[in-house]
């Protein structure tokens, strides 16, 4: 039968194009078992140091950034394409616009996430959380994504379903949402193939990160898994979903809403009161129709509750859901200041962030595959059971996970605010807080190799699923008549209700769609670009001085190195203005302190001290130390060492490009300080190399990696303190 | 010029505006969502997962 083709009762023929999803749902069970086994080895690493291994391309601060990344985008992400290419396909009733996109898109992204594995652990890395990736493959992520956007467009013109089902409204709303997410938050100035810097800086560039931080969870992680719940939960129930008023609502109020939340990272931070304020508020509201979701996506079961006991396809969404909601309660929870201020920057955020991922979208997508491999390869499940228990072995990991972050994030949230009677702090050690919580880091482990080891089951069991499948299994044809465009008015006439006419109208509805998101972007961020006219980012001072000086070309190069080695992933640069921080760093973080960083690097987690005022703290040689065995500086630091610095040769070749690219960015560098940057990096190397050396360090230290860093780390906060110190 | 218009603006103003505004448009949907005699509509959508299949497969592939 030809595909397209109509016949005598004007009915077209066609097939759906399944081929393409068993591609990615492969994809899918292949990079989650990579992206769990990640996991589970970075969070062994925090209880063991050793696991480190003390090589660069094993070490916690760049496989922690490759976990993240796999989770996300390539466990979630080929699931989430799975879904979209199998669901839209039936919802419009035609095959996808083009399969010569779909197979670009599918080895696009596949080529993308290997490209990120090798670069991520070779250290290459823009240091912007879940926007690690460098320049090429942020532009090839656009092109795969343009071509993904484009099959799924001209689907939606070639469909023979006049209406567009609630599944597909948030599948359009993850695309152009992504699509400007992506580009806005990784405009950058090349320095050379591998190296970049952002065009924002310091809260500026913070503000734009987790707005885009926060919305790739709502539109990555969220709206399309919500448009696979409004699918895959019915057909698994077998009955449609609870209030399709709802789900209008829903979708409405969420895409409006979550845009505005991101500042909820930020809480406490040198970013302007009111825009921690309105990220608050938003984040709050947030609340409702996150719920409205959760119920419509549980009251589906009604009347069929009972088939929880046997099915684990349902079993895996309704706990999926219910994740969800739990989650959609617990962050805006979070988000109240009050309550931030305990829960930043600890291990609650991480059982938060797993509640999201290994629960919501983890076991929707369990919940999705199990659905899915039967019917695509037209097959049993091959075991039941199998399935079941990889249900529980999940859930209980997943259980045991959470509840020891919990208890580990706020053990470290009171320790590090704890004052005593005399009103100093009562823990004035870090590492105090670290060790307490290291048994608490081997039960998430246990947790985490629970939820690994449900995922083997799985891949079992679809192996021999799939191995029991006819080998040549005939493809279905379909039957529909052919949509033929209405005019407008003809639109409006038959459906008489303007939700109605826009689901009619895809194009008016995506627009609807970007404005949504748009208004919330635009009121957040739009005043950050005319912070300039009304701001004096950085005053001058008495004696005429700039109060904040561009970094010299090694301290730059030594920031690059921070970065490259993801120690944001463990500091934080923000000391937030509240009487324990204080006390433990020193003062409170402004905003003009950071107005030559790109990119930031306020950080978002404190597995080790906050380091925005650490420069001067210590004299170099404890650097040294520290850098090349933590444990010889800070008994039970379970920092990993880095060796390999002391003995890298500091490469300086680009520096003089780096400060262009700055210059061009607003950094106040001379031509002096450009033609000189290398001469004068190897003058600042040598004189910190001779201060080592006095301490009995070996020769030839001017010319390692290591001098810079220490550089950068003597510079922090120099700025805004009077320690004396190099 | 910018800097004091923004010195002197009436943010408490304009975001209780804004609020109501808001809070306008999403109760102005949740009527116009629940309007009277849509149901039947809204039921024809909410199958749709189901009409996709059944009801227009005319050549079965390899039973399960």
């Amino acid at each position: 039968m030809l595909k397209g083709a109509a016949d005598t009762a004007g009915l077209e023929h066609f097939k759906y194009d399944d081929a393409i999803v068993k591609r990615f749902v492969v994809a899918t069970v292949l990079w989650g078992f990579v992206a769990f086994l990640a996991g589970v080895l970075i969070a062994t690493q925090l209880a063991s140091w050793k696991l480190n291994l003390g090589l660069p391309w094993t070490s916690f601060g760049r496989l922690r950034p490759l976990h993240t990344n796999a989770a996300i985008f390539a466990f979630a992400g080929n699931a989430v394409f799975a879904g979209i290419y199998y669901s839209t396909q039936r919802l419009l009733k035609a095959r996808m616009f083009s399969d010569a996109l779909s197979k670009f898109h599918f080895w696009g992204w596949q080529g993308i996430i290997v490209a990120a594995a090798v670069t991520l652990v070779l250290g290459f890395t823009t240091g912007k959380e879940y926007a690690e990736l460098e320049w090429p493959i942020d532009i090839a992520i656009a092109v795969v994504w343009v071509a993904f956007g484009v099959n799924f467009f001209g689907t939606l013109v070639r469909r023979r379903e006049r209406h567009l089902y609630v599944s597909i409204w948030f599948y359009i709303a993850t695309i152009v949402t992504v699509a400007i997410l992506h580009i806005v938050n990784s405009v950058s100035v090349p320095v050379t193939f591998w190296k970049s810097y952002p065009v924002y800086a310091g809260v500026q560039d913070a503000l734009v990160q987790w707005w885009y931080g926060h919305n790739a969870v709502a539109f990555f992680l969220t709206t399309p898994f919500l448009g696979l719940m409004y699918y895959f939960m019915p057909k698994a129930a077998e009955r449609p979903v609870y209030s399709y008023r709802l789900s209008i609502i829903h979708f409405w109020s969420l895409v409006f809403i979550y845009i505005w939340a991101g500042p909820h990272h930020l809480l406490y931070t040198a970013l302007p009161e009111w825009a921690q304020t309105l990220g608050m508020v938003f984040s709050v509201m947030l609340i409702a129709p996150s719920w409205g979701g959760m119920i419509n996506g549980l009251l589906t079961l009604r009347g069929a509750w009972d088939r929880l006991r046997t099915d684990p396809i349902l079993k895996f969404l309704v706990a999926g859901i219910t994740f969800y909601g739990m989650a959609t309660f617990e962050g805006p929870m979070m988000s109240i200041k009050s309550v931030n201020l305990l829960a930043h920057y600890t291990d609650w955020i991480i059982a938060h962030v797993h509640a999201g991922a290994l629960g919501w979208n983890g076991f929707i997508t369990f919940g999705m595959i199990y659905w899915l491999v039967p019917r695509l390869w037209k097959t049993e499940l091959y075991s039941v059971k199998l399935a079941t228990a990889h249900f529980w072995l999940g859930f209980l990991g997943i259980i045991l996970y959470m509840a020891s972050m919990y208890v580990s994030g706020i053990t470290q949230g009171l320790m590090w605010r704890a004052l005593d009677g005399s009103g100093r702090l009562a823990y004035p050690d870090f590492v105090e807080t670290v060790v307490r919580i290291v048994p608490l880091y081997w039960v998430r482990m246990v947790g985490g190799l629970l939820f690994l080891s449900g995922s083997v089951l799985m891949i079992y069991n679809l192996w021999l699923t799939i191995a029991r499948a006819p080998k040549e299994a005939k493809e279905e044809v379909f039957a529909a008549p052919a949509l033929h465009p209405l005019p407008v008015p003809a639109l409006i006439a038959a459906d008489r209700t303007p939700h109605r006419m826009l689901e009619g109208l895809p194009m008016v509805f995506t627009v609807l769609s970007v404005l949504a998101i748009l208004v919330g972007s635009f009121i957040e961020i739009a005043p950050s670009f005319l912070a300039h006219d009304y701001v004096e980012a950085n005053p001058v001072r008495a004696d005429g001085q700039r109060r904040i000086k561009p970094y010299t070309g090694l301290e730059l190069s030594g920031r690059d190195i921070y970065v490259r080695e993801g120690c944001y992933v463990c500091h934080s640069q923000m000391v937030r203005p509240t009487q324990a921080e204080t006390l433990r760093y020193g003062t409170f973080s402004r905003a003009e302190e950071s107005v030559y960083d790109r990119p930031f690097q306020w950080g978002s987690k404190r597995t080790g001290p906050d380091l925005a005022r650490v420069g001067g703290k210590y004299p170099d040689f404890w650097h040294f130390r520290h850098m090349a065995d933590p444990r010889e500086m800070v008994q039970g630091s379970i920092m990993p060492a880095y060796p390999w610095l002391l003995k890298d040769r500091l490469d300086l070749s680009s520096l003089e490009r780096k400060l262009k690219v700055m210059r061009s960015l607003g950094v106040p560098y001379s031509d002096h300080d450009i033609e000189r940057a290398e001469v004068e990096a190897r003058a600042q190397a040598l004189e910190i190399a001779r201060g080592l050396e006095s301490s009995g360090t070996p020769q030839g230290m001017h010319e390692k990696e290591i001098v810079a860093l220490i550089a950068y780390l003597q510079r922090l906060g120099r700025d805004f303190t009077s320690r004396s110190g190099k | 010029m910018i800097r004091e218009t923004l010195a002197h603006y009436p943010y408490g103003t304009l975001s209780g505006v804004g609020m109501l505004l808001f809070f306008a448009v999403f109760l102005g949907a949740v009527a116009w969502v629940c309007r009277r005699r849509s149901g039947e509509f809204y039921a024809r959508l909410s199958a749709l997962p189901f009409s996709s299949e059944a009801e227009t497969a005319i050549e079965k592939g390899n039973e399960k």
